[in-house]
């Protein structure tokens, strides 16, 4: 529960601060008392009322879920809500069933059919635990079991369906009163596990979802003694099953007809990895240095050199495709192979890589009788020139019968154990005598420590025959043989940018691919060929435009999906961690980076816990530690495993987790979340705080007009815009629109351009809502204010697209009055930016265009009189194009209109600009003048900035031909109350003056850090038309 | 580096960099102030002739203003150049 939440619900949350301050969490809340609230600070007697009598509240409800869940009320009431720890995940379920069990009920005694449950139930535990399944739940004689849950493996669907057949297999051997039979029915998919529910016996693992609905509604459709496996599970399988087509079901309760699979039995295959890729290799790609040193070992080896490669790698590196491009790249000379593929499902069976090895080279099938693979054997032994004594071992080896063909040998087992080794041994010699040998030994971190033992001697066999020996393995094996001079130790590293690229282009082929959606890519799969290639194509298959959503903020969305094919391998990661699973799902939430400090306070763990799960999360490579300028940070080290930590989180906790960030960002990192409001703002939308997110994302937004990133901000508004629909419609949301849409006018101007029609989009709906708004006068004002900001802060690039976005509107519009000041303002920036001759062009268009009197109310609605604030600005114009004698006349016309219209803001403008005119000419009398009118009228009416150029122009003109200091220090503190202001807009001209006045005086030292503080100004804000003047206009 | 209290100054370079951004905007105020600092800086040398050319025809654009006094020197100094 969020404290202030709960606060601000009571209608009390102007005690947030103070709870938090005397560390006021869930926890405690519930026992507070009058003391309590007294010492914290609660003056009012009501409010201390209301407060108690909210706890009491929430106390009972803490004891009802209590006693409910029959826990101790310290567990239950901690945080957050009974179902928090439930997760979305990728599960294969399997429903199995007996066949035919209400016939049977009817026909036994039901002591016996009480036997009979028993025992199937027993059976069902037995092999289902075998393959690491998990039994979540009998029904009579149906049961449901998981895999990928509670711990996932990275063959999960492949364990399932062996589990599966083995079932089948040990029903129907089942020694029981009448013969059973079993049907299994599997399928995957994601589903949320919840938290255990009720306790003791009746305790149940429950999963929400379609997933186990399907299973069941499988099992009903397969034959008797058959597992029916869904496409999801098959897609997992690859060919690593033979299958039966069972076509496209219709099933109860599932929307569209699903198409089902029978497994038949386990596939004959050579490699996982081939077998998994039945539809052909993505061509190899940035190998090229480890092809050719497994190239030049062979070379050696077939010398009769013998050679060992130990090629290791993390997942996924692409360990075995390379194995597989060297078998490619050798095929056409003459040479023998031998592969051993370990398994993960073995890693205790004896020599199991060895024993699979054997039987498909003895070319054994599912049908043969174990005469028959005697006799295979027999064939397969010839080869080899075999000695009898090792014939019998090896067969005993594949556990076949002796009948009589081979010696009987009495060996103890030890002894048995040494002689088998020896006689594999020996078929390597005699194998490798004819023809050099190619020996692929994969997966070696799953070997079992019997193959291992074998594996060692013939690392050193191999050293005097024609062998190249490669073994492949991951980090996590250490192999014992390094060192020697024979084995070479290969470690497969990560992909480049343009590796990844090219791996794209080929997994894309000639479809279209958005390069918004292949950057996510690049991103996501840290130069993993095989995340590469798995996203890519799961990319493809979803076709998803949103994909490209995803990285903005650094939060994963559920968008683009981890691949399922993946999605096993990086869940079991996960579920291996322990307690500290929960922290790198909270971390996920986080962002790709994070510091441990906004850790510490977005969890409820304990400082010192957090550390450690830290440190253990680094151990087990899932983190890695940065150290910034002032906090320790940590980042994920790979993107997906991100993804499926936050995807394992239910939207439920993902929102209060996101919602805690966003409140600490905002509370204790004030610093972050002004900088980066997008961050703040992406928290408050995940976390559904809707109107919060969008007055973040107009944050963001702003603050990425003003750094000219305009595609960012386009991007920000339209979130906004995205976010405001899904609230309640009325005044407020439509005056927020409108704002929104007068803001991201001027993003759009200056990305797409005027002419786009998204910008004409934007605008005439802006037009919409302000006549829906009962107030179509108020487009145009809005427009023109956030003009007038932007331009008294001096930022000219930023002003240059609103008054343009000002002007075009105006000619949608139609509207000529628009057109005055759109022109004007418009006269205005170009002037500023620099571009004279432009400037005078649109001045003088708007005045052509003023219309008197009509023209005369836009006096009161846009600050000033139109036509007299573009005389002001149009005297400057034709000074700097050297018409002075009329820009002269032009000042004194204008000044003596605004004299005799009386309107202050229209005279104070006019003054301000007749004053840089006189500045401009450089004619002290004049400033002086002015100055001194600008300062008098200014002071009346309280107008700050004015008054504060007044003052400095005034003090410059003392300083000159005068020894006291003092007026050069009022020039400056005035000068800095305006920058403090954020009235830059006057600040890079004055500092010009500044910095004449200081050389007038032979005071060089401050001199070049004016100019400097001036050029810097001009170049941020584009503030061009001083640039000309600046250094000039001091030293000429 | 310059001395903490040394006036600065702009080298020819600098002056031409200005005259030329000044001419770009058509300001030609700010350029006749540039181009008379310049021709001063250059007299006496090889460029002094065609800075006093550039210098003339800044001057000629101007149609008002003739006795402004940046105008005045600007002209002083053409004339004391052709004596």
């Amino acid at each position: 529960m969020d404290v202030g939440g709960w606060l601000r619900s009571l209608g009390l949350g102007q005690y947030e601060a103070a709870f938090r301050k005397n560390e006021i969490n869930e926890r405690v809340l519930p026992s507070l008392t009058q003391e309590d609230l007294k010492e914290i600070g609660v003056g009012p007697v009501g409010h201390r009322r209301v407060l108690l009598d909210a706890i009491a509240t929430l106390r009972a409800e803490a004891n009802a879920k209590a006693s409910s869940a029959d826990m101790p009320p310290s567990s239950r009431t901690r945080g957050t809500p009974p179902d928090d720890r439930a997760e979305r995940r990728q599960v294969t379920v399997m429903f199995s069933d007996l066949v035919g069990s209400t016939a049977l009920s009817a026909r036994m005694d039901p002591e016996d059919l009480r036997e009979v449950i028993s025992v199937y139930q027993k059976c069902v535990t037995e092999t289902v635990a075998r393959f690491g399944g998990f039994v979540a739940k009998f029904m009579g004689d149906g049961v449901l079991i998981y895999f990928g849950y509670p711990q996932a493996h990275e063959d999960d669907a492949e364990r399932a369906v062996r589990a599966g057949l083995a079932l089948i297999a040990a029903v129907s051997d089942l020694k029981t009163h009448a013969p059973l039979q079993a049907r299994v029915g599997i399928a995957t998919g994601l589903v949320v596990v919840g938290d255990l529910i009720g306790s003791g016996a009746s305790q149940e693992q429950v999963i929400v979802g379609e997933t186990p609905n399907l299973a069941a509604r499988l099992q009903s459709i397969a034959e008797p003694n058959s597992v029916a496996i869904a496409e999801s599970t098959r897609r997992l399988v690859g060919n690593l099953f033979e299958l039966g087509d069972l076509g496209a079901k219709d099933l109860k309760g599932i929307t569209a007809p699903v198409r089902a699979w029978a497994a038949l039995r386990a596939a004959s295959v050579e490699s996982r990895f081939e077998a998994m890729h039945a539809s052909g290799l993505t061509e190899l790609v940035g190998r090229e240095e480890e092809i050719e040193l497994l190239l030049r070992r062979w070379s050696k080896a077939k010398t009769g050199e013998g050679q060992v490669v130990l090629l290791s790698g993390e997942p996924g590196i692409g360990k075995s495709r390379l194995t597989a491009a060297l078998l490619d790249r050798v095929a056409g000379e003459p040479h023998a192979r031998l592969r051993y593929f370990c398994s993960p499902q073995h890693t205790d069976s004896a020599l199991y890589p060895i024993i699979s090895q054997m039987e498909r080279a003895a070319g054994f099938t599912h049908e043969d009788t174990a005469q028959a693979k005697l006799d295979k054997l027999d064939a397969l032994l010839a080869q080899s020139f075999t000695s009898h004594q090792d014939a019998a071992l090896l067969a005993e080896m594949l556990s076949l019968p002796n009948d009589g063909r081979y010696p009987t040998l009495q060996l103890m087992p030890q002894q048995r154990r040494q002689k088998t080794l020896e006689a594999l041994a020996a078929q390597l010699a005699a194998l490798s005598q004819s023809k050099p040998m190619l020996m692929i030994f994969e997966d070696v971190h799953w070997i079992d420590p019997t193959s291992l033992e074998a594996l060692t001697r013939t690392v050193d066999q191999v050293r005097t025959l024609g062998v190249l020996l490669v073994v492949t393995f991951r980090p996590e094996f250490e192999p014992q043989w390094i060192g020697q001079p024979h084995v070479t130790g290969l470690t497969v590293s990560r992909l480049g940018h343009r590796e990844i690229a090219a791996m794209i282009d080929r997994v894309v082929g000639n479809k279209a691919l958005a390069a918004s959606i292949r950057q996510v890519i690049v991103e996501r799969t840290d130069g993993i060929p095989l995340f590469i290639e798995e996203m890519t194509k799961a990319v493809l298959e979803a076709g998803g435009e949103e994909a490209a959503q995803r990285s903005v903020g650094g939060i994963p969305s559920a968008s683009v999906a981890v691949p399922a094919s993946l999605h096993a391998s990086l869940m079991g990661r996960l579920d291996r961690l322990g307690w500290t699973k929960e922290l790198a799902q909270i971390s996920a939430v986080l962002g790709p980076e994070f510091s441990q400090e906004l850790l510490t306070l977005v969890t409820d763990m304990p400082p010192l816990r957090v550390e450690q799960g830290l440190k253990n999360l680094v151990e087990m490579d899932f983190l890695v530690r940065r150290h910034g300028k002032s906090s320790v940070g940590y980042a994920f080290r790979h993107a997906l495993v991100q993804d499926v930590a936050y995807s394992s989180l239910l939207h439920s906790r993902r929102r209060l987790v996101h919602g805690r960030v966003a409140e600490v960002l905002r509370e204790t990192f004030p610093h972050i979340a002004e900088s980066q409001p997008e961050v703040v703002a992406r928290h408050m939308t995940e976390a559904r705080l809707l109107p919060d997110a969008v007055k973040w994302w107009r944050k963001a937004g702003h603050r990425s007009v003003r750094a000219s990133s305009n595609p960012e901000a386009i991007e920000h508004f339209s979130r906004c815009l995205q976010l405001l629909e899904q609230l309640t419609e009325g005044p407020d949301r439509t005056r927020e629109e409108l704002e929104i849409r007068i803001d991201l006018g001027v993003p759009l101007f200056g990305s797409v351009g005027y002419m786009a029609p998204e910008f004409a989009a934007n605008f005439n709906r802006a037009l919409e809502l302000s006549r829906e708004s009962n107030d179509a006068a108020k487009l145009f004002p809005a427009l023109w204010a956030q003009w007038t900001t932007t331009f008294s802060s001096g930022d000219m690039a930023t002003s240059e697209m609103m008054s343009l976005n000002f002007l075009r509107g105006a000619e949608l519009q139609e509207s000529r009055a628009m057109l005055v000041i759109g022109h004007r303002i418009h006269g205005m920036t170009t002037l500023s930016r620099g571009d004279v001759r432009g400037a005078r062009r649109e001045l003088e268009r708007s005045l052509s265009l003023y219309r008197d009197p009509d023209d005369n109310d836009l006096t009161y609605l846009y600050g000033q009189n139109q036509r007299i604030a573009a005389l002001s600005y149009l005297c400057l114009a034709m000074q700097q194009l050297g018409y002075l004698d009329q820009a002269l006349a032009l000042s004194n016309q204008a000044i003596a209109d605004a004299t005799a219209l009386g309107h202050f803001n229209t005279q104070g403008y006019c003054l301000a600009q007749v004053l840089r005119l006189h500045m401009l000419r450089r004619d002290p009398a004049s400033i002086h003048k002015t100055a001194q009118e600008l300062a008098v009228l200014s002071e009346q009416h309280s107008a700050t900035s004015w008054s504060l150029v007044a003052r400095i122009a005034l003090a410059l003109t003392d300083a000159a031909g005068s020894v006291d200091t003092t007026p050069l220090e009022t020039v400056r503190t005035g000068i800095q109350e305006l920058q403090s202001r954020g009235w830059n807009y006057w600040v890079p001209w004055l500092l010009l003056e500044e910095a004449r006045a200081l050389l007038a005086r032979r005071d060089y030292g401050p001199v070049k850090r004016r100019l400097d503080e001036a050029q810097r100004l001009i170049e941020t804000n584009d503030h061009r038309l001083v640039s000309q003047n600046c250094t000039i206009c001091v030293l000429t | 580096m310059q001395a903490q209290n040394e006036a600065p100054e702009l080298t020819v370079l600098e002056f031409r960099r200005a005259v030329d951004i000044a001419l770009a905007q058509d300001a030609i105020v700010p350029a006749l102030r540039a181009m008379t600092k310049l021709a001063l800086l250059l007299a006496g040398s090889s460029e002094s002739s065609q800075a006093l050319v550039q210098l003339a025809q800044i001057v000629g654009r101007f149609s008002e203003g003739l006795e402004s006094s940046d105008i005045l020197m600007a002209n002083e100094l053409l004339h004391s150049a052709k004596l």
